[in-house]
């Protein structure tokens, strides 16, 4: 996970701090990859900040809002994610997100049904 | 449950998708499938039409808050959190700018009707699913379609309620079932589903063995084989449905008329003429006239573990005494048996109130030893919930005598303290296995016994519970039924009743087992009790037919 900014090469230079791009690398650990419940979680999360939120993957690029965008990914485990959010909570939005892929985001349950510990 | 002369009953074969068995009468769901008016909208009534179509997708979420609201106040469990995981990604669903946003459009610049825009809508989300090359994330779209269908519903003025008309007990037959359908057909008691569509991954099979619920997916043509109230017996280990069975196999009575396990239950007796009590286990609150005509009496176990997760403060004694009055009533004047706190079973340490971390290890009633005010304000609620019923209370994780004693001797003082002099049957969780060498002092100390089969199996066979068990085959190993048995005799010794509260209970393998050590009191799942029932009669019928 790397913290540093660049510059949207795509994006006008309007304010510095709206159009700055915080971005963010992370890999999907969780077994069952962004499947439709870790989505939703990214989503829901993604929703609560002031910052729009891209999500690139095997150099496409989707929009961190859009459930169904997020799962036609088809991000499995291991797949590399690049976050990358702009707005006036670009950086927290990064860093959350970041956090809840890394965490394998939050999955108690087994894919089963069975508890982790029976 | 096939065995030779068994009636020419059609099974109906699919893939077991969720384990357990439950016999009840059929609701089968009818297709949802409506006729969408393929309509165009003139310019000046596209706001119009936008707004039919806001306040549609405002119902939906709608349902959605209830279903929340419904998992917040249900106990935590691996089920709950489940559901609200896919509440919270049908929510982001609604928001879609894909989903939505598609159907927006549709009515804004194209002026289609809001039913015809969604149905194009999903027919291009389904073109690009069907590109993707993983199951795991084609299959998604199934919630789609689901979520989809249900705002279809509410545009063409039907609610989703209105046509799941199920009861508890009812096992259900369906084509396909969205989550908020079956969150619905959980909170009403279904018993089982069966699907003609879906697998053992789908997020309806997930749900289903989170929740308990057996389920067999994949029965193709299964709503045509089924008839409204026909009998069906549910095996979700084995992936089959019995259709059509004779309805005095369940309950003695004639076969016309429809099957509802009524409160007047008869008797069940095995073969020696002795009855078989079936009392109901609780987690969540249930609904005691429900569990009754399941065939239960009373409650064998109440895990008031789950009145302490994902809280901060523990609960104070007015707020445990108004839970534990509340149950008593409803059952009165069957006992309930309430187990005391034992920290155990899948929960993390930060779900715990703030008082209570870090004793994850500290079982049963062992925590008098960490914390004994919290085992006496419980101690406390209970006694002033005996004055609306029959309260029994349960000792967990046992392994002392004294620790009963202990138990009855803070009874004693909490009802001399509160001026309440009710009789409190008192007893003792056998789980742990020393006191397997000592069963007389036990018995002497105790009301009654109640086996914990899960604990009592993993730490006489040394296997963790998480795990998978390597010992011989299925069925119960002979060392926890001669546990059994020395147990049961020592109750017959002592006069003192002896159930068991545990998965064997519930296990129609295991069952005739069970009875042959002589014991005669299991506590199970309500739902699971019909189908026991049906064993318990069967084996009866053939030992009597056996003797001549």
């Amino acid at each position: 996970m790397s913290g540093e900014r660049a510059p949207d090469p795509g994006a006008p230079e309007v304010a510095a701090a709206a159009s700055e791009v915080v971005e963010r690398r992370v890999r999907v650990v969780n077994p069952m990859g962004m499947h439709a419940r870790p989505a939703g979680r990214f989503v829901e999360l993604a929703r609560g900040f002031d910052a729009r939120v891209r999500v690139g993957c095997r150099g496409e690029e989707v929009d961190g809002r859009s459930i169904l965008s997020l799962l036609m990914l088809e991000a499995v485990k291991g797949t590399e994610l690049v976050l990358r959010a702009r707005g006036p909570e670009a950086d927290e939005a990064a860093s959350a997100l970041a956090a809840l892929v890394a965490a394998g985001f939050d999955e108690r349950w087994s894919w089963d049904g069975r508890g982790a510990r029976g | 449950m096939a065995e030779p002369g068994a009636l020419p009953e059609p099974v109906l074969q699919g893939s077991p998708s969720a384990p357990g068995v439950a016999v009840g009468p059929a609701h089968v769901v009818r297709s949802r499938r409506r006729k969408v008016a393929r309509r165009h909208v003139r310019s000046d009534r596209r706001s119009e039409e936008l707004a039919r179509l806001e306040s549609a997708v405002a119902r939906v979420v709608e349902g959605l808050d209830d279903t929340d609201a419904h998992l917040a106040l249900a106990p935590p469990s691996e089920a709950t959190q489940l559901a609200g995981a896919l509440v919270t990604s049908h929510r982001a669903l609604l928001v879609d700018p894909l989903f939505m946003g598609g159907v927006r459009a549709r009515v804004s610049d194209e002026g289609l009707a809001a039913e015809w825009a969604l149905e194009q809508t999903l027919a291009d989300l389904k073109t690009r699913f069907a590109q993707l090359t993983r199951p795991e994330f084609r299959g998604w779209f199934r919630d789609v379609e689901g979520l989809a269908s249900e705002l279809l519903g509410e545009l063409v003025g039907q609610s989703p309620g209105r046509y799941l008309e199920c009861d508890s007990g009812d096992v259900v037959i369906a084509r396909a079932l969205t989550i908020s359908d079956l969150i619905t057909l959980i909170r009403r008691g279904a018993a089982a589903v069966v699907l003609e569509e879906g697998s053992l991954t789908s997020h309806v099979a997930v749900l289903c063995r989170s929740a308990g619920l057996p389920a067999v997916t994949g029965v193709v043509t299964a709503r045509d084989r089924v008839h409204e109230d026909q009998l069906v017996e549910v095996d979700g280990d084995r992936g089959t449905a019995r259709v059509g069975l004779p309805r005095n196999r369940a309950t003695g009575r004639p076969t016309s008329g429809s099957w509802t396990p009524a409160p007047e239950h008869e008797a069940l007796r095995v073969a020696d003429g002795t009855e078989v009590l079936l009392r109901a286990n609780l987690d969540l609150r249930l609904d005691a006239d429900w569990a009754r005509r399941q065939g239960t009496t009373g409650v064998g176990l109440w895990r008031t573990f789950f009145l302490y997760l994902n809280r901060l403060t523990l609960p104070t004694e007015d707020e445990l005494a108004a839970t534990f009055s509340e149950v008593v009533r409803d059952f009165a004047p069957a006992p309930v048996t309430i187990r005391l706190v034992d920290l155990s079973g899948p929960f993390d340490d930060e779900e715990l109130p703030v008082d209570l971390r870090g004793l994850g290890e500290c079982r049963g009633v062992r925590l008098r030893h960490e914390r004994p005010e919290v085992v006496r304000t419980q101690v406390r609620a209970l006694v002033r919930a005996s004055v609306h019923g029959q309260v029994r209370v349960l000792v967990p994780f046992v392994t002392e005598p004294e620790e009963v004693a202990w138990v009855r001797a803070e009874l004693a003082r909490a009802q001399a303290e509160l001026g309440i002099d009710t009789t409190i049957a008192l007893g003792a969780m056998v789980e742990v296995p020393a006191l397997l060498l000592g069963l007389d002092a036990l018995a002497a100390t105790c009301d009654f016994m109640a086996i914990g089969s899960n604990d009592l199996s993993a730490l006489l066979l040394a296997h963790s519970r998480d795990r998978p068990r390597y010992e011989r085959g299925p069925g119960p190993h002979p060392a926890l039924l001669a546990a059994i048995e020395a147990v049961v005799a020592a109750g017959q010794r002592h006069g003192v009743e002896v159930s068991l509260c545990g998965e064997l209970a519930s296990d129609p393998r295991a069952t005739r087992a069970l009875l042959a050590t002589g014991l005669r009191v299991l506590s199970l799942a309500p739902r699971l009790a019909p189908a026991l029932r049906l064993t318990v009669a069967d084996q009866t019928r053939r030992s009597l037919a056996a003797r001549g």
